[in-house]
């Protein structure tokens, strides 16, 4: 019975090809642009955490206990191996990276500026942090002692490049002002502000050396398992005992996390208004269609239909109308994110300037098949709720009483 | 055997701006099976009105309607879609296809809401089409045919579900008398073959013609009623 329906909203729909067309193309398109905008914020969204995140730490990140309010040697993570050793009973952790930041004062022969020194593990870093792909000019690695990677924009301030000298002025954790010479042998860029601006990178041995301590100021943990990083975070914090404390890399970057929240709410409510649009135009179409067919209905009820048949190739109209928008705007949407995942979105036509708040030039936008859930939901709602009204005009006009009367 | 018994059947239309109209006045009428009866009257005498209550289309003010024994003035319109279903076939002045179905579909389609199977179904369509030779306008849709064949169709579709009561509002009007008349013809076969009962609204004095029965309306009442 119910195939029946079907093959008549079917030929219905194919009866009037046009509108059935524009129909279709109207909320295939809105999809097509509703998936690639969605996908474009995404692709901010990861670009900018991925680009903080992992230009700075890992997935948690263990500091001695005030190292956080005060960000002084004094507080830094001492007794290394009690906690190593510590960790080394959790199997959902896969690698750590030991990394130890303090002030510094950095100058060239023009300029002169105060700076964040890290001492990092470089070659263990390479794989999961991302500074190893943001060279912007030399190499990821520390030929010798004196090596130093600095960010660009602070290059820039400096009026420097590479293979240029530079000097480091800090005070060791005995309070000693110390001077030294340091070659610059790479330039990164990673977007991140605070490391393009206001940071410098030499190995690990050195920092330590020039600011004089055994230990490390920070321990970024990679886990096996991203569902779990809350838990993983307790357990940590419970095994090494309040000395430490232990963050995720959600509650090391807040405003990370509001922007993912603001953003998602941004692109429902977008959804939202598009759909009530379209369904505007949809219930102005499926009315056309029922006037036009008043008589129609009525002859099919005359000879046996009951209203609730009718309603049904009604409705499958409409549901196949929107279903079929659907699969085109998906396809189409998932076609789109294909090719800008490839080639990026260059946002440079929107002019410059993107960078200072931490957002690349060149986006990509993931292709999530998540993307086509919610486009989903919403055609069977639209197809739903978009027939009831016409539906009911139908009803009142009694079709069965205008099949003598044209 | 009474299939159709009218008791002080009226019709009252009462508009919110017009004043009311009284389309059908104290009706009585009884309509046996097999007969082929004719209702004539001026336009705006009731006549399709009539048809409308006898087939269950609209319900009467007052008065009661038996179809078959069963009072059907007082059921639901679920029930009431179910009896022309099942029990009576319509053949409308014009424009009584489906415009998306075939002739054959047209047909099928009814045996498909009855829910029979598709062997018979196709057996009574062939059966249908031969019998009203229609064969060769199975592949055809509505607006491929002429008025004339579409109300060939129209009565196919009618019958094909083989209902006791047939029930059709002027089903030549729109059609040449030559083919009116072999419309007419071919009904009364039917109605003589099958003991199907026909009623037929119409102003067509050769339509009448044909008819065993003619009761004529005046203004919503029946004015006269005679066996030929
Ligand atoms: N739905 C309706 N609302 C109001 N008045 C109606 C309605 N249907 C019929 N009438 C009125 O009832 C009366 C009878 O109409 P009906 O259609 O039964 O006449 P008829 O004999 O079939 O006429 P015709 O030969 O023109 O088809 C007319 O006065 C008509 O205006
Ligand atoms: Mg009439």
């Amino acid at each position: 019975m119910n195939s029946l329906m079907v093959i008549l909203a079917f030929r219905n729909l194919a009866r009037n090809r046009v509108r059935t067309t524009m129909v279709i193309a109207m909320i295939a398109s809105s999809l097509t642009l509703l998936m690639y905008f969605q996908g474009f914020m995404d692709g901010i969204i990861e670009q900018m955490t991925k680009d903080t995140v992992r230009s700075e730490t890992s997935d948690i990140t263990i500091y001695g206990k005030k190292y956080r309010k005060e960000k002084d040697l004094n507080n830094r993570l001492t007794h290394k191996k009690y906690v190593l050793k510590k960790l080394s009973y959790l199997d959902s952790i896969e690698e750590h990276f030991e990394r130890l930041e303090h002030d510094a004062m950095i100058a060239s022969p023009y300029y002169s500026q105060g700076i964040k020194v890290i001492g990092l593990e470089s070659e263990k870093e390479k794989d999961d942090f991302i500074l190893s792909t943001r060279i912007k000019e030399g190499d990821y690695s520390f030929p010798n002692e004196n090596a130093i990677w600095i960010g660009h924009a602070l290059a820039e301030k400096l009026g420097t490049g590479i293979q240029r000298k530079l000097v480091l002025t800090v005070q060791d954790s005995k309070g000693e002002i110390i001077g030294e010479a340091f070659r610059v042998t790479a330039i990164i860029q990673t977007n991140n502000p605070k490391i393009d601006r206001a940071s410098a990178f030499i190995s690990l041995t050195k920092a330590q050396a020039l600011f004089n301590v055994p230990d490390i100021t920070q321990l970024s943990i990679k886990i096996h398992d991203q569902k779990r990083l809350r838990e993983v975070r307790d357990t940590i914090q419970d095994e090494i005992g309040n000395h430490y404390e232990v963050f995720t890399w959600r509650q090391l970057f807040p405003s990370l996390q509001f922007m993912e929240t603001a953003t998602q709410s941004y692109i429902k409510i977008s959804y939202v208004i598009m759909f009530i649009i379209m369904m505007i135009g949809f219930v102005g179409v499926i009315m056309m269609s029922i006037m036009e067919r008043v008589r129609e209905f009525g002859i099919m009820m005359a000879i046996g239909h009951k209203f609730k048949q009718v309603s049904l190739i009604v409705f499958w109209e409409s549901l196949m109308m929107s279903f079929l928008g659907f699969l085109i705007g998906t396809t189409l949407g998932f076609g789109l994110l294909y090719i800008v995942n490839q080639t990026g979105v260059n946002l440079n036509i929107f002019g410059q300037g993107f960078e200072q708040f931490g957002i690349a030039s060149i986006i990509y936008p993931p292709m999530k098949i998540a993307y086509c859930f919610t486009p989903l939901l919403a055609v069977i709602i639209t197809s739903i709720l978009s027939i009831i009204w016409p539906l009911r005009i139908l009803y009142k006009l009694k079709p069965i009483q205008s099949i003598q009367f044209n | 055997m009474s299939i159709i018994t009218l008791s002080s059947v009226s019709k009252i239309y009462s508009e919110k701006t017009a004043r009311k109209t009284v389309a059908l006045e104290n009706i009585n009428l009884e309509v046996n099976e097999g007969e082929f009866l004719a209702i004539s009257g001026p336009s705006g005498s009731g006549k399709t009105t009539l048809l409308n209550m006898i087939g269950g289309l609209d319900s009467p003010s007052n008065g009661r309607i038996i179809l078959n024994n069963k009072d059907i003035t007082t059921l639901k319109e679920n029930a009431l879609s179910h009896i022309r279903l099942h029990q009576i076939g319509f053949i409308f002045q014009a424009y009584n296809l489906i415009p998306v179905l075939t002739a054959l579909e047209n047909m099928e389609y009814i045996l498909m809401l009855q829910r029979i199977k598709k062997e018979e179904r196709q057996a009574r369509v062939k059966d249908v089409a031969f019998r009203l030779g229609i064969d060769d306008l199975l592949d055809k849709r509505p607006s491929e045919m002429s008025g004339g064949q579409q109300q060939r169709v129209a009565i196919a579709r009618a019958i094909v579900s083989k209902p006791k009561l047939i029930l059709a509002d002027e089903p030549t009007a729109n059609l040449d008398s030559k083919t009116g008349e072999i419309l007419l013809d071919l009904m009364r076969e039917l109605n003589e073959e099958h003991a199907m009962t026909f009623i037929f609204a119409t102003h067509d004095s050769s339509v009448i013609k044909k008819a065993k029965r003619h009761v004529s309306l005046l203004d919503g009442m029946v004015k006269d009623d005679q066996a030929k």
